[in-house]
């Protein structure tokens, strides 16, 4: 693909040749590429970032859920992504960004309460753990 | 969407929901038509922009070549007949080989040598620092061979720390990914579905 991408992907989904589309006839191989945007839930940014990025200095940017960034964040720190859009908390500043609120500002609200009932829950659990630890050494138990 | 596809998504997902309240007949079989789907895509999928414009149609051209791949892809099926089971290793040693051969170096570079000129170089500034400081102490942790006392064991002790808040992180980042699915459920369920909730 780095090389040429019609010897990979000769023709699309419907079968109309790569050299046929509007794009197809621009672009040839990574150097044709100014910016990749993957939206991914996988690890296609790592895929992305192996081959494209190390081999062809592409630029990348991605999209990905929350559960993922912190596995990306080193690759921001090194500038082998040149962004990222870390989940509903990205999509919300993103759509900031724009001044175009939308579903991810929305769903932020809720997202923060969410936050902060399980920040109480924790603080709540390990208030208990303690309570528990200390009544059990104040009665003489050990174990 | 029409109000059947609205209407069967959402009875899909209330199946899913159900496990919340233990395995029951509705799940079981919401996960079996995800699971049928998801193969049954992929097959057709694969057939039709990989084996047909790949191996078939150039068979039929008279390129004899593109039979290659055709039947190395035939010897992995030979796995389920265990009398020829062993053919099948033909096929897989060309994968693992040719897979580490492009793997391995791309790899070597983007989370090796890049990640560790980053670290490297992010010496000009505190936060440099710190990633370094705990680069170093975190691979002091995961060293068994050598005994975690003294200097050592201190360094080690601020690697499972760096870890930590690694993992913290992490768990936080993974209470947020989940949220926000269950937020698109609900929006789903009471938007588009009940009508109930208006964007």
């Amino acid at each position: 693909m780095g090389e040429n991408l019609g010897e990979v992907f000769s023709q699309d989904y419907e079968g109309h040749p790569l050299a046929t589309l509007p794009l197809g006839s621009r672009i040839h191989n990574y150097r044709d590429i100014a910016l990749v945007i993957s939206v991914a839930d996988g690890s296609m940014p790592t895929y992305w970032v192996e081959y494209a990025q190390a081999r062809y200095d592409v630029k990348i940017v991605a999209a990905l859920t929350a559960v993922m960034v912190t596995s990306y964040i080193p690759y921001l720190e090194s500038h082998q992504l040149t962004g990222i859009v870390a989940g509903l908390r990205g999509a919300a500043e993103y759509e900031q960004l724009l001044s175009a609120p939308g579903a991810g500002s929305r769903g932020m609200d809720a997202q923060s309460a969410i936050h902060a009932l399980i920040a109480v829950l924790i603080v709540a659990g390990n208030v208990q753990a303690w309570r528990k630890r200390r009544s059990r050494i104040g009665g003489g138990g050990n174990q | 969407m029409s109000l059947l596809e609205t209407t069967t998504t959402a009875l899909l997902t209330l199946a899913i929901y159900s496990f919340l309240a233990g395995d029951n007949p509705f799940y079981k079989f919401a996960e079996h038509l995800l699971v049928g789907l998801t193969i049954g895509y992929t097959l057709v999928i694969t057939l039709k922009s990989v084996i047909w414009p790949q191996a078939i149609i150039p068979m039929t051209r008279g390129e004899m070549p593109s039979l290659v791949p055709l039947l190395l892809g035939c010897l992995i099926l030979l796995r389920l007949v265990p009398r020829w089971a062993g053919w099948s290793r033909i096929s897989l040693a060309l994968v693992v080989g040719g897979g580490a051969g492009v793997a391995i170096p791309a790899m070597l570079k983007a989370r090796v040598l890049d990640q560790m000129a980053a670290t490297a170089n992010g010496v000009t500034s505190w936060a440099g620092w710190i990633i370094l400081i705990g680069v170093l102490a975190t691979l002091t942790y995961f060293v068994f061979t050598r005994a975690h006392r003294g200097a050592w064991g201190t360094s080690a002790r601020i690697g499972r720390y760096f870890m930590m808040v690694f993992f913290g992180a992490t768990f936080a980042y993974t209470v947020m990914s989940r949220v926000a699915l269950l937020i698109g459920r609900l929006e789903f369920l009471m938007g588009d579905w009940l009508g109930i909730l208006r964007s």
